[in-house]
């Protein structure tokens, strides 16, 4: 059941999250994209707030500046104004070689297309981005490996990903976001490019993941699939438009 | 393929120009330097083959020289035999040009006005011909201005003898400085037949007839000198057995040594031919290196239009208009590269023929070989259409064939070794194609990589070998650095064995040999033998066998591999030889080697034999009496010679005067004609590899963008991706080294063999020092530099774009 505040939007709910640490601080942020016919603004001036172990769905029309948003806070893209913190870091105006960094050990993403590296095998997609987060190989693949069983690929680790099914590749993206054991786990349309079943599957591993304690931020359009959070985000036009609090799934987290 | 279909594929065009219309201008330009450079060579190469003989159709070559060098000679009863067209004489005497020390490039003076008139009537290139009357006229050939700042309309100075010193000089006396008349001689032409030509030298002054008419005391000794005679036959070649027999009739004489021109001819033909098949050889080296390395560069950039053309097909494009929009690109660019390099062709025609052909072509200058041009400008467009379609078709074919699991075994080790991702990562872009839409094919590029290296690798070993042969007389079989010059015509100036084996004491000296030369008939009645005696004093001189011994018993003979192949006579071979008295004696061949080169011979025409043999066949006669003297390794060849000189007048007062240093062989001059084409050849291979990898290297960067942006959005920093594509082109420097550099050393030898063996001269392996030691690093370094800008490119990806758009 949630509760929303008449004026803001804002579930009344959340207070009972303000006690937990942010790992998500985002304040006015505004990006421009620049365009043949008229600027486009994806981002009008964002606030928000994820705290540690919290599961948030942003949720929004096509075009609403949802995925600007996921980018910009996994330093993929840079915010014009205002600021952006995740695991008490400022991320805006930091460099790109800051970023990535950063990104190794605090942000995993998982892409609705998976971007997976194609021509690489099933471990070495996990493997590669242990070693650059600083693992030495042998205990990046056995991380790998583990990764694999728990997700249930642990047969098709020499596998490429082009022979695998949409739900196992999104899998593979989910272990190999995962691999580095990051502070926040971000997901674009995760279930965007799947059918019903391997949707399904991936919702359920979000679950089982933030039942650990992972913090998420997942992007969706889907309200089945949103359904599944602790919060839900509600974006339109480049803003913020409101928030609702899934009660249930928030108390049992 | 009508208008309807035909919208699809503008269409597209007009979308595809505008983006890769960097792509394309750097396809167009390696077109035009490969159709440019393919397209000069093969003209140049037609040009520089048919130069004598074009030459020869324009100036009435003579047949033959007759050197009777027999002092009043009478020519009269030469000039009325039937057989005899025209005829032209000249005294065996010379000046010098007040300036030039050098009496090489002064030809001998004319005693005939039908000398450029009536037989070697030359091309005027510049200016006219001599006035025969005037004495103050001279022309010269085509090197002659560079080399002594002289051309048509400057006055030179001759000095001449007087008539004493020209009696001295008759009788083997070195006349010291020119005592008689100063002749100013106004250069009124610049000519050029197969006689007044110039190759491997600087360039020659010939003096109008009207100087020996006006001089002639100063310019030769009545009763000592001697005249000899240019003759054209009529019925040319095959006239010249019974020209020989005349003149033996009608002179009482059967050893007068007349050459056979058109044979000459041949022998230069085959030269020429040699060097416009090195031409033409590195024109084919030229096009299978473009046809490699261009068409990986088709097949890289025609794929990836099929890939884009996939959505295209999905909305109704027809795989036929989807293969012509993909060719359409590489056929515009093949269009204007081919259109560019034929002018480039065209204009470079001005440089060419080169080598010796350069001192025969009659019309120097830009010279449009349309057959070549034409056929260029049409074939390359197609080629490059056929190779496009093909590209096409197969990159169609890939995409429904079934993806394999095949990785490569260096980039699997490189991972397991634990090196950092970059490096693991980079080595797989090089080594890996990859799949799907990002698939790059990675062979063509490390085929290009190991192409280029062998090219300049053989490139660079052949000129080793062309350089060390051009440098190093031995190869020519000349292993003496002074000669000297005893008598002729069976006469010796002075007592030679006694001045020869005071020499051979002389501290320095290592080997000597006293060497008669006779000219000897082989039985087919067609092949003369110049022969040398092999007579060491002292210690003997070292001679340059290809196989065999030296001769020992008189019957004994080393012939010179010419000689050898024109007697068709191999070790052990029996052949007859007749001297003056026209016995035919039978020699045993027991070496192939080189002979010194001669007024008579060249280093390939001749033969050796002992003193016995030589007394056998020519009794005491002999044309010439000379000496070739050895130093030792590391002994200055200067001061050995003036040792020498002070040696030999404790002998004979005034007769030192004979020694001096050996001149190169005139082949290494030529050799060193070919010398830059596999320079040339290596610069071409070079900027060709250059082109092809660095469109490997940004083609890589464009296509695999998606794995890039995936590990930059998986914590890779700018600098590691940068490493990532230095690293791919590193792998292909050194794949390209690993196979390039032995394979390129055994081309580079391979090639020199055969060169070697057809020239001929002695073989030795080259060795291209400092090419080896330079080629890694160099390699390594152009290869990352050609990363800097997709390097530069990889870092500016904008992932959060690329990771949605894809």
């Amino acid at each position: 059941m949630t509760t929303q505040h008449p004026d803001t939007g804002v579930a009344a709910d959340l207070a009972a999250y303000a006690e937990l640490p942010a790992t998500v601080c985002v304040r006015g942020a505004r990006r421009t994209y620049a365009a043949e016919i008229a600027p486009v603004r994806a981002l009008r001036g964002v606030d928000l707030d994820v705290h540690a172990g919290e599961f948030v769905a942003i949720m929004g029309p096509s075009g609403c500046g949802k995925s600007t948003l996921l980018n910009v806070i996994a330093g993929l893209d840079t915010i014009d104004e205002g600021t952006i913190e995740v695991a008490g870091e400022r991320v805006s105006g930091r460099g790109d070689d800051w970023l990535a960094r950063f990104r190794r050990h605090h942000v995993g993403i998982v892409f609705q297309f998976f971007n997976l590296l194609e021509g690489v095998s099933a471990l070495d997609n996990i493997t590669l981005p242990a070693v650059l987060g600083g693992m030495r190989r042998p205990a990046a693949e056995a991380r790998a490996r583990d990764l694999l069983d728990l997700l249930g690929l642990g047969d098709r680790a020499q596998q490429v990903p082009a022979v695998l099914s949409g739900g196992q590749r999104q899998r593979l993206a989910i272990a190999r976001a995962l691999v580095n054991e990051p502070t926040l786990l971000l997901a674009d349309e995760p279930t965007g490019a799947l059918d019903t079943d391997g949707g399904l599957e991936v919702l359920e591993l979000f679950r089982r993941l933030h039942a650990d304690g992972q913090t998420i931020v997942m992007v969706t359009h889907s309200a089945d699939v949103a359904a599944g959070a602790d919060r839900q985000v509600q974006m339109r036009d480049g803003l913020v438009v409101g928030q609702s609090l899934e009660t249930e799934t928030a108390l049992q987290a | 393929m009508n208008r309807e279909e035909g919208a699809p594929i503008l269409a597209w065009l007009r979308l595809d120009l505008p983006r890769r219309w960097r792509s394309l201008t750097v396809l167009a330009l390696l077109v035009a330097i490969a159709a440019a450079t393919v397209l000069t060579a093969t003209a140049g190469a037609r040009r520089g083959m048919t130069a004598v003989a074009r030459l020869g159709d324009r100036t009435l070559p003579a047949t033959t020289v007759a050197l009777p060098n027999q002092p009043g000679f009478d020519w009269s009863k030469v000039r009325a035999l039937p057989e005899v067209e025209a005829m032209a004489t000249f005294a065996v005497a010379g000046f010098v040009l007040e300036g030039s020390e050098d009496a090489d490039n002064i030809d001998f003076p004319w005693a005939d006005a039908s000398i450029m008139q009536t037989i070697e009537r030359p091309v005027v290139l510049s200016g006219r011909l001599a006035d025969p009357a005037r004495a103050d006229e001279a022309v010269v050939t085509a090197r002659f201005p560079a080399t002594f700042g002289k051309g048509v309309g400057d006055t030179v100075v001759a000095r001449l003898l007087t008539p004493e010193q020209a009696a001295g000089h008759s009788r083997g006396v070195e006349p010291g400085e020119p005592a008689g008349p100063r002749v100013p001689l106004r250069i009124v032409g610049i000519v050029r037949s197969t006689w007044f030509s110039d190759p491997g030298r600087p360039g020659v002054l010939t003096a109008s007839p009207g100087l020996y008419k006006r001089y002639p005391t100063n310019l030769l000794d009545p009763a000592g000198g001697y005249i000899n005679a240019l003759i054209r036959l009529r019925g040319g070649e095959a006239t010249l057995p019974q020209f020989r027999a005349d003149l033996a009739r009608v002179s009482g004489r059967g050893d007068i040594d007349t050459w056979n021109l058109p044979e000459q001819t041949r022998q230069l033909n085959r030269t020429l031919r040699f060097e416009a098949s090195c031409l033409l050889a590195f024109g084919v080296a030229a096009l299978v290196a473009a046809l490699l390395l261009i068409g990986q560069a088709i097949a890289r950039y025609t794929a990836a239009t099929v890939e884009d053309l996939r959505t295209l097909r999905a909305l109704g494009m027809t795989s036929r208009q989807s293969a012509v929009a993909a060719a359409a690109g590489p056929i515009l660019a093949a269009s204007i590269g081919a259109s560019l390099g034929v002018a480039a062709a065209a204009v470079a025609s001005r440089w060419f023929p080169i080598g010796s052909a350069a001192a025969f072509e009659p019309t120097p200058g830009m010279s449009l070989d349309w057959a070549v041009l034409a056929t260029g400008w049409v074939l390359v467009p197609v080629v490059v259409l056929l190779g496009a379609l093909t590209a096409a078709w197969a990159a169609s074919r890939a995409r429904q064939a079934q993806a394999s699991d095949r990785r490569s075994v260096v980039a699997k080790t490189v991972t397991r070794a634990g090196l950092p991702v970059p490096v693991t990562v980079g080595t797989r872009l090089a080594l890996e194609t990859g799949r799907g839409r990002t698939a790059v094919p990675v062979r063509p590029a490390l085929v290009g990589a190991v192409t280029g290296v062998i090219g300049v690798l053989a490139a660079f070993t052949f000129s080793g070998g062309v350089a060390d042969a051009a440098s190093n007389p031995r190869r020519f079989g000349q292993t003496y650095q002074v000669t000297s010059f005893f008598g002729a015509n069976s006469e010796d100036f002075g007592p030679a064995d006694q001045v020869l084996a005071a020499v051979s004491r002389v501290p320095g000296v290592d080997g000597v040999d006293n060497a008669l030369l006779d000219v000897a008939n082989a039985a087919d009645g067609q092949t003369t033998v110049p022969l040398y005696t092999y007579q060491p004093v002292g210690r003997p001189l070292d001679v340059v066998l290809t196989s065999g011994r030296l001769p020992v018993e008189p019957a004994d003979v080393v012939l010179a591999p010419s000689s050898s192949a024109a007697l068709r006579a191999g070790l052990g071979s029996k052949v007859t030889l007749s001297g003056t008295d026209s016995q035919p004696r039978v020699f045993t061949v027991t070496g192939i080697g080189f002979v010194p080169e001669g007024p008579h011979n060249s280093y390939s025409t001749g033969g050796w034999v002992t003193r016995p043999g030589y007394d056998a066949l020519f009794g005491n006669h002999f044309k010439f009496h000379t000496a070739y003297v050895s130093v030792n390794p590391g002994a200055d060849a200067n001061a050995v010679l003036a040792d020498l000189k002070s040696s030999a007048d404790a002998v004979l007062a005034g007769a030192s005067g004979a020694f001096g240093l050996a001149t190169p062989p005139t082949a290494a001059l030529q050799v060193k004609q070919v010398q830059r084409l596999p320079l040339v050849l290596g610069v071409f291979l070079v900027l060709l590899a250059i082109g092809t990898v660095g469109h490997a290297l940004a083609t890589a960067v464009r296509r695999r963008r998606h794995d890039l942006a995936v590990l930059r959005a998986l914590g890779m920093t700018r600098r590691q991706t940068r490493v990532v594509v230095i690293t791919q082109a590193s792998v292909l420097a050194l794949v390209g080294l690993l196979f390039g550099v032995p394979l390129g050393l055994a081309l580079g030898r391979t090639v020199w063999r055969v060169v070697a063996d057809f020239t001929p001269l002695q073989y030795a392996p080259p060795f291209a020092f400092w090419a080896l030691v330079l080629i890694g690093p160099v390699a390594l370094l152009v290869c990352n530099l050609l990363a800097a800008w997709p390097g530069q490119q990889a870092t500016r990806l904008r992932i959060s774009h690329i990771l949605r758009a894809e």
